[in-house]
């Protein structure tokens, strides 16, 4: 606990990275929402809105793991490794209370991007579960992925540009620039085959991207909750193969 | 450490190793770069692994996460290794809990080193504000609040200006007064002469020395250091010093040339006559050896600038 508090604590110590990871998201969902209800049909202004908001929570839930590679390489790859090993404390004791606190960042910035879209755009948020769920596997799938990169890469700035190009990579083969369709896989990566589109499928899947106009106003009434289930479990699957992967590396190239 | 082995690939880092340290003593470790004091160090501290041979420490075998023996050993380490986001009593109180301390124990021991390394006045200020010397002294802080039995300094005093630096070795000296075992390695052989009890020099991955100060330098005493300034230094110059007969080691950098030479044996007169004719001399000096030249005739290699060019005998 005391490990977990003190990563929780320089993290809270970090302007760089708060602002990043928690006012950008705010200041994204703010500029996208404004743009895109003022240049939308009044009436669409929640499902703009809905969107803007989930999609955004999630994309900052994948790319928070840099926090964790960004410790890991500072603190565990470092001169300081050799003082924090000397002490009687064990390598993944360091490792999950990072990662814990990294999470718990990741979480934070979910909920308050999602708590401000809640109460200033009425966003609408389907089953509140599913949406939560996805949140914390795309966060935990984050976290994972940090972890594997810190153990590749010694420094941390390369780490974390590695990170966001294959969030970013991840986020365009997901379909976030438009559907992609490519041969011999056709649109798998826009439905299942990515960790963010699993985590979009399964939030949308829970109602709240099934809205149908009707009698002057979207109704969220189509639910697919089996859908969003099997988007969830595929996602938990993407995580489940990066834990695992992260264990094996850090087995073969341990830190 | 008894016929301690550890090898990296075909590079054979500990090679037999056989070192002692009595309880309480100050323990100067001296080498060459790559004389395998740093895996020295990490072995007993049960950070990596040994191949073959055996580690005791306080009567209990050392290996890989041993957390009762890790408990009681400190380490400082040569880079500065403290949280500069956090404050110097941040930083204490974090290291102190790593080691277990909790409560009241954890803020009595936090203020006690604060005290000790004289950063009382600074405990809410953040390492960064810091001068070099007070980063030192928080990083040497940081190794002692859980009051290790066995403290390893590994260069502690880099980089620093001469007052803090005096400053920590009469800190070093009060640890090892309190009871605590020192193991300090360095550069400066000023420092090993001023707080070591004993010193060990290593060399390819084993000890060739041991022993206290007098103890070493008696072990030259025979012998002469001549120290000379050439106008025009060559290697030809080096073989031809090396080639007299008497002549142990040959030491040239920058210039600079150390010579270790049997006493008596004439030689200044011979090195002199050489030198003349290779461009002459500008200083010349011959002295009865001290530990700096103990290591020289051992390793054949200078303490601090192995690394700065020069050729070496």
């Amino acid at each position: 606990m005391k490990i977990f508090m003190h990563y929780l604590r320089r993290a809270s110590l970090d302007p760089i990275g708060l602002l990043i990871f928690i006012l950008l998201p705010v200041a994204l969902v703010f500029l996208n929402v404004e743009i895109n209800v003022a240049t939308s049909h009044e009436i669409r202004g929640q499902a703009v809105a809905t969107n803007v908001v989930l999609m955004i929570m999630l994309m900052f839930q994948l790319m928070s793991g840099s926090y964790i590679s960004e410790y890991i390489c500072l603190d565990l790859k470092g001169a300081t490794r050799w003082r924090l090993l000397a002490a009687p404390v064990s390598l993944n004791k360091y490792l999950f209370s990072a990662m814990f606190a990294s999470l718990f960042f990741s979480l934070l910035t979910g909920a308050i991007v999602l708590t401000l879209g809640y109460f200033i755009y009425d966003v609408y948020m389907g089953n509140i579960v599913i949406i939560i769920a996805a949140m914390l596997l795309t966060a935990l799938f984050g976290q994972f992925l940090g972890i594997i990169l810190a153990l590749l890469v010694d420094k941390s700035g390369t780490c974390t540009a590695v990170h966001l190009g294959i969030s970013w990579g991840i986020f365009i083969l997901s379909g976030f620039f438009g559907g992609i369709t490519l041969p011999v896989v056709g649109d798998v990566f826009t439905t299942y085959g990515t960790p963010f589109s699993a985590a979009i499928r399964a939030v949308m899947h829970s109602g709240v991207g099934l809205a149908v106009f009707e009698g002057g106003e979207f109704v969220y009434a189509s639910f697919d909750n089996a859908d969003a289930i099997l988007s969830l479990g595929v996602l938990a699957g993407f995580v489940a193969v990066t834990g695992v992967a992260a264990v094996i590396i850090g087995r073969r190239r341990p830190i | 450490m008894k016929n301690v082995v550890k090898r990296y690939g075909d590079l054979t880092a500990l090679d037999h190793l056989d070192l002692e340290i009595n309880e309480g003593e100050i323990l100067g470790l001296l080498g060459p770069n790559g004389a395998g004091k740093t895996t020295a160090i990490r072995s007993l501290i049960g950070l990596i692994e040994i191949d073959s041979g055996e580690i005791s420490v306080f009567g209990e075998k050392q290996g890989v996460n041993n957390v009762k023996i890790k408990k009681e050993m400190g380490i400082v380490t040569q880079e500065i290794t403290v949280f500069t986001e956090l404050s110097a009593g941040e930083n204490l109180r974090y290291f102190g809990a790593l080691y277990g301390l909790r409560g009241k124990e954890l803020d009595d021991n936090v203020k006690r080193v604060l005290e000790f390394i004289g950063l009382t006045e600074h405990a809410k200020k953040r390492p960064k504000k810091f001068s070099g010397g007070m980063q030192r002294r928080l990083n040497i802080g940081c190794a002692l609040v859980h009051r290790p039995r066995l403290l390893i300094m590994d260069e502690p005093t880099v980089g620093i200006d001469p007052q803090s630096r005096n400053h920590i070795l009469e800190s070093v000296k009060k640890i090892a007064q309190g009871g605590t075992t020192v193991i300090y390695t360095t550069h400066y052989m000023e420092e090993v002469q001023a707080i070591c009890g004993r010193i060990s020099i290593m060399d390819a991955g084993r000890v060739i020395a041991d022993g206290t100060l007098d103890e070493l330098v008696g072990k030259i005493a025979h012998e002469d250091t001549v120290r000379l300034t050439a106008a025009a230094p060559s290697d030809a110059l080096t073989e031809e010093i090396r080639a007299i007969s008497g002549v142990k080691s040959v030491v040239a950098n920058a210039g600079e040339y150390v010579i270790i030479s049997g006493a008596d044996s004439g030689n200044l007169n011979r090195i002199m006559e050489i030198a003349m004719r290779h461009g002459g001399v500008s200083n010349i000096t011959s002295d009865k050896p001290n530990l700096e030249d103990v290591f020289l005739t051992l390793t054949g290699k200078k303490l601090r600038d192995t690394n700065e060019g020069g050729g070496e005998s």
